[in-house]
């Protein structure tokens, strides 16, 4: 983070004093101006004191020592509030790196004549000289303008304010509450032009589910980070979720990395690509965490960290459910080469989630990570919060190299890679899809790749089968060349109806070879035998392979529910057989 | 600033009224503020007062302690309770009615 910081900082004339709250300075490009004022506004409870509390006191652990002025809390509360995100006030005060001081506001006071800031600046001025303060923060200035009724008075005294404040080279963050819901009052509008440096916080309830925001909306002389950041107040105070920040510098996508399957690694020209982000997509009961915990199975196997985020069933549930295809978990996990993360969706915001996918991230230092299933996320707040949590994984794991597999439970094929809606497809690499067909009274599970960047993959639909030894991919087209290239056909005893049908016609069309070839023994022409047979069967493995493309086709055209019409070959078959019937 | 930080010296205890005027320097309100009250105080007030007048960018202390963010404030410190008015104590009548309470 650091050296990203200095990267970003490209205006020398600008110093800059760093926060030390997570992630905020990196959008701040190093920090808040130095010597000038910032404005931090937002409604109540949004988190302004604690970033100011959080401001003075780090700067005070760093050799900055800060005021503390509020005037909407009296001390002992500063110092409660404060202790419930680890600030010890009492002690920096001790040290004389700190001062607070939260004098009474009374609104009914007496008023006789114009009156000024003066005793506010005069203590401002003696203590600051008397601790030699870098930094100031005046939490609820507005309150204490509320001492004017007058508007066009505020704001001449806090413009005086302002420019005293920067004489005194002093850095500052006045925080102003806003109504709830309101980005701006238009009484302090003018702050707006008046500071350096404009922070916005807010605050959502979200489908009963609190999301805090931050946003800059000024930077006099810097550049900043232009979106909408999400953020926590955790046990260490404020906490941004510092990623979609400034540059996002993805890794290349490494090597081939199996999925722990040979037969899908073969699908897939290779297998997974290391650091880049795989979507399982399907219905439910399609397979999706088999793949998942195929693909964990197998990286813990070969001594590769797993971080695995279940919103689905609890560590022991999954683990248990996949004791049935075989996949032992509890040894990787024992060993310290799995680590699971469950929760609740709606336990918390997806900040909270976030941070808490980061800090595992942190710790645990995961060569891959597996989120099963995206889908549950939109539980954490909505579908905007679901795609918001998802692809600032997604960018936290690319920016890291970590492999990324996620599974989303979708309801179709048109939507395999959206979160009801929400497309993340951009930002996926490799894309699985896993449906249930369900074809004469009975339910199969079919596998295609969608897409696979940076690999030659094959894109045919394939059974899947879930085995006692993890899954099975049955190959529809197999051949000399392969799955890629694969024509002919493979015999193999199925209950899918193709593959019944496919049987069947295996069997008719060797019935009638064997027929062929009893006739032709029993005529005189041994000299034309050979070549009649050979073309005879040429020809029926011709008709065969058409036959089944053309049941491939079709079963692909119910499952992206398309038009019957639409490349219907069936008449044509039909008149192939047709003729091969009246032919006999 | 001007030199009359404590007067009249004479009537310390015996003063039926004590206040508090906290200045800031000789800026217009406070220079405003403190002939008002002086004025008014020798009026109304003609040696039963105490007036203690503090430049809060002498002593910012005293603003610290007595929670003067605003100057001029006059504080009422005796007779009981403490009154405070902010302001340059332009308007006589109005004063005056404050701080005989």
């Amino acid at each position: 983070m650091a050296g990203k910081r200095l990267e970003t900082t490209r205006n020398p004339q600008i110093a800059k004093a760093p926060t030390y709250i997570g992630g905020l300075d990196d959008i701040l490009y190093g920090g808040l101006p130095v010597g000038r004022t910032t404005m931090v506004s937002g409604g109540p409870g949004c988190g302004k004191s604690i970033m100011g509390m959080q401001f003075i006191f780090n700067g005070a652990q760093h050799g900055q020592p800060g005021m503390f002025i509020s005037f909407e809390e009296p001390v002992t509360a500063i110092r409660q509030n404060a202790a419930t995100i680890g600030i010890d006030f009492p002690a920096a005060e001790a040290a004389g790196n700190v001062f607070l001081y939260a004098p009474p506001i009374n609104r009914k006071i007496n008023k006789s004549g114009d009156f000024d800031l003066g005793g506010l600046m005069a203590i401002i001025e003696g203590q600051s000289k008397a601790m030699n303060a870098r930094r100031l923060v005046l939490d609820g200035i507005d309150v204490l303008l509320r001492y004017y009724d007058d508007v066009a008075r505020e704001r001449e005294e806090l413009y005086f304010l302002n420019d005293w404040l920067r004489a005194k080279n002093l850095t500052t963050i006045l925080t102003v509450k806003l109504p709830p819901n309101e980005t701006s009052v238009e009484r302090y509008d003018f702050l707006d032009y008046m500071t350096d440096c404009v922070i916005h916080l807010d605050q959502r309830v979200i489908d009963q589910i609190t999301t805090r925001r931050l946003r800059i909306n000024k930077y006099r002389g810097s550049g900043h980070g232009r979106n909408e950041y999400p953020f926590i107040v955790s046990r260490n105070g404020l906490n941004l979720v510092p990623v979609s920040s400034i540059t996002l510098k993805h890794q290349k996508m490494g090597a081939f990395i199996s999925s722990g399957n040979d037969q899908l690694d073969e699908v897939l020209g290779g297998g997974y690509r290391r650091g880049s982000c795989v979507l399982v997509s399907g219905t439910t009961g399609s397979g999706k965490t088999t793949v998942a915990a195929t693909f964990a199975d197998a990286a813990c196997r070969r001594g590769e960290r797993v971080l695995y985020i279940d919103f689905e069933e609890s560590e022991e549930a999954m683990i248990e459910t996949m004791r049935s295809p075989g996949i032992d978990l509890q040894p990787h996990l024992e060993a310290e080469q799995l680590m699971f993360l469950t929760t609740m969706p709606e336990a918390r915001g997806a900040e909270e989630h976030l941070v808490e996918a980061y800090t595992a991230i942190e710790t645990f230092q995961p060569r891959h990570v597996v989120v099963d299933a995206i889908s549950a996320c939109s539980r954490m707040g909505g579908e905007q919060v679901a795609f918001e949590y998802v692809v600032r994984l997604i960018y936290a794991c690319k920016e890291r190299s970590i492999t990324c597999l996620l599974t989303n439970q979708t309801a179709g094929f048109q939507n395999v890679s959206e979160i009801s809606g929400i497309g993340i497809s951009s930002v996926v690499d490799t894309l699985l899809f896993l449906r249930l067909v369900n074809s004469t009274g009975e339910i199969n599970r079919l596998l295609t790749v969608v897409k696979s960047r940076g690999t030659k993959h094959s894109n045919q639909y394939r059974e899947f089968l879930i085995t006692d030894t993890g899954f099975e991919l049955k190959n529809v087209y197999s051949g000399e060349g392969g799955v890629l290239t694969g024509v002919a056909r493979r015999v193999q005893e199925t209950r899918d109806e193709l593959d019944l049908r496919r049987t069947e016609m295996e069997i008719r069309y060797k019935e009638q070879a064997l027929e062929r070839h009893r006739t032709m023994l029993d005529s005189d022409h041994d000299r034309l035998q050979a070549d009649v047979e050979a073309m005879k069967l040429e020809l029926e493995r011709l008709k065969l392979e058409y036959h089944i493309a053309a049941q491939a086709r079709e079963l692909r055209r119910q499952m992206r529910g398309g038009d019957k019409n639409d490349n219907d070959n069936s008449a044509f078959f039909n008149d192939l057989m047709r003729g091969e019937d009246d032919a006999r | 600033m001007h030199d009359s930080h404590i007067k009249p010296k004479q009537q310390t205890f015996e003063a039926e009224y004590v206040f508090q005027l906290y200045v800031a320097g000789d800026s217009a309100n406070s220079t405003q503020a403190l002939h008002a009250f002086t004025k008014l105080c020798e009026e109304h007030f003609s040696g039963r007062f105490r007036l203690d007048v503090i430049d809060v960018l002498q002593d910012y202390r005293q603003a610290l302690d007595n929670h003067i963010l605003v100057t001029p404030t006059l504080l009422r410190i005796y007779p009981l309770p403490q009154i405070r008015v902010a302001g340059n104590l332009s308007d006589e009548e109005q004063v005056l009615s404050l701080v005989r309470g």
